[in-house]
């Protein structure tokens, strides 16, 4: 049965070249911490072959949530509802209990395939919430909201990226989930405070959250590659997260120069760590 | 072919249309007003360099034989110029593919069937197969039919050996006839086809009969050969393809 109570502690984005990985290290202590996998319906909507076999392997073993990239919330046609009926289907057929996305736009009419910046407008919080909520009504559940990154600020925009990520989920009534990595890549893009920022975000909607690595392009311009290590600064603003807001479920994206997982599992296991920390604290305050 | 809206568009709207326009083609189309020309030039890298990664990892030979300056140029002018309607990452070199068969682009004669050719390999990966397959009973007796995890491909030259070194000239015509199949082990294999096999793999296409039932329509076809010989050389044929997976027993319903 899939329920959204059996994503616990931490998980990690299942990319192709770790599966092999994950197969063979399966059941052993060195990857005891990973809980649960996170896979893009994009990638796995109707793979046959040895793709089929192998989420097959998957779903059996570990919850998995799906993290999608082309549901086009801000995007200019109207909603794809052939996708998000057979995403509807994917997620029914393996038993997977959560759908989220991404705030941002990837088509124009047509696909472009990455993650685009909505302008913060109040226009832009009605049309983008409204379409979560078509989406979730098709669905019969809600979904999550990333906060993503971006690398160009909307001279059009009528407010900060909190204002708009708190009105959107508000209007829209749907989980938050909270990528700590991107507050940190915009803080430091658009000259934010992170630390801030978190604080604000609405806490009780958060189902899950994201920590990746980024690309330093300049001082003053992070790239969110998921190509590297995780920074310290993103480590505290996690820190700072859990002992807010409580421990939450947390994966690790690395989709870039992804290390061996012996390597990758260090992450993994920091993760764990503080959140056995936070989980300690808050039992004997 | 924009989609326009019937309602008018609003201003984040026609930020994001121009937005757009830029990545797709920034030489082209301006970017929005009072962006950072730097920052913007991160959005049209990425997008590219990830349609372009897509792509080159179905068409590896097309890419090689077209060199850099022509190839890049190709999968910015399908990005000027195509509205791309899956969301599916694997569906896009079939798009791009699309795109190039009707685009008003000059390019090598054999171009779209070697890049046909080559996201064959990629289509049967992937390919969902809800039959389950068995080999036949009794290839002669029981009922036959090819794996659904197959391309059965024609072309006027040998697509398969297309390389930087050769490139097919128009003047060519040799017809090619190939089996792209998966087998049980999900690898994709490639067989060259003689006329004749190529006759007797499309008669089981196209039929759900026994063996034997396909060879002595073969042998009718082709009243120029002993039908004793079609026989036993056709016999090998459909064991060594039984053998490969090619051929599958045709399970009958409950």
């Amino acid at each position: 049965m899939a329920l959204l109570s059996n994503i616990n502690g931490v998980g990690l984005g299942l990319k192709r070249e770790l599966i092999p990985q994950i197969q063979s290290l399966y059941g052993q202590n060195l990857i005891r911490n990973i809980n649960f996998l996170e896979i893009a319906p994009e990638n796995w909507l109707n793979a046959g072959g040895k793709y089929k076999d192998q989420l097959d392997w998957f779903v059996s073993r570990y919850p998995v949530i799906c993290h999608g990239l082309c549901l086009s919330l801000g995007g200019l046609e109207p909603l794809n509802q052939a996708f998000i009926k057979q995403v509807k289907g994917f997620l029914s057929r393996y038993e997977i209990p959560l759908y989220t996305e991404h705030l941002s736009f990837c088509s124009d009419g047509g696909y472009l395939y990455d993650l685009l910046p909505i302008p913060f407008t109040e226009d832009a919080v009605h049309y983008v919430a409204a379409r979560i909520r078509q989406t979730q009504d098709i669905l019969g559940q809600q979904i999550g909201i990333e906060n993503a990154s971006s690398y160009v600020a909307a001279p059009i925009s009528e407010m900060d990226e909190l204002t708009f990520l708190k009105a959107v989920v508000e209007e829209a009534d749907c989980l938050l989930h909270l990528d700590i990595n991107n507050i940190y890549v915009n803080s430091v893009n658009f000259n934010g405070d992170a630390h801030k920022f978190l604080s604000g975000v609405p806490n009780e909607r958060i189902v899950y959250a994201h920590v990746a690595g980024h690309y330093q392009e300049s001082p003053d311009l992070l790239v969110d590659t998921h190509g590297e290590d995780i920074v310290d600064p993103v480590w505290q603003l996690l820190e700072s997260a859990y002992s807010q807001f409580g421990v939450f479920p947390t994966l690790l994206e690395r989709d870039l120069n992804i290390p061996p997982l012996s390597t990758l599992i260090t992450e993994i296991d920091k993760i764990a760590s503080i959140q056995q920390k936070h989980v300690s604290n808050a039992a004997h305050p | 072919m924009q989609h326009i809206p019937k309602t008018p568009e609003l201003s984040f709207q026609a930020y994001q249309r121009v937005f757009a326009q830029h990545i797709r083609n920034p030489s082209a189309n301006a970017m929005p007003s009072d962006v950072p020309i730097k920052r913007m030039a991160i959005y049209t890298e990425i997008v590219y360099n990830n349609i372009e990664g897509v792509v080159a990892a179905c068409f590896p030979v097309t890419k090689s034989i077209l060199g850099a300056k022509k190839w890049q140029s190709l999968v910015r002018s399908f990005m000027a110029n195509y509205q791309a309607s899956s969301p599916i990452f694997r569906e896009i070199p079939k798009q791009f593919l699309d795109y190039l068969e009707s685009a008003p682009i000059e390019l090598p004669l054999f171009l779209t069937k070697l890049m046909h050719y080559e996201w064959v390999e990629l289509a049967l990966s992937v390919m969902e197969v809800t039959d389950e397959l068995a080999a036949p009973e009794d290839v002669l007796r029981s009922p036959i039919m090819l794996n659904p995890g197959h391309f059965l491909l024609q072309y006027d030259f040998p697509v398969h050996k297309i390389s930087i070194n050769y490139q097919p000239k128009k003047s060519e015509n040799i017809t090619t006839y190939l089996l792209v199949y998966r087998d049980a082990s999900y690898q994709v294999q490639f067989m060259e086809l003689n006329p004749i096999t190529f006759q007797l793999v499309t008669l089981i296409k196209n039929s759900a009969f026994s063996g034997e039932q396909v060879l002595r329509k073969l042998a009718a076809d082709n009243p120029q050969i002993a039908t004793e010989i079609v026989l036993q050389f056709g016999a090998q044929t459909l064991e060594a393809l039984s053998e490969k997976g090619v051929i599958v027993g045709v399970k009958i319903a409950q």
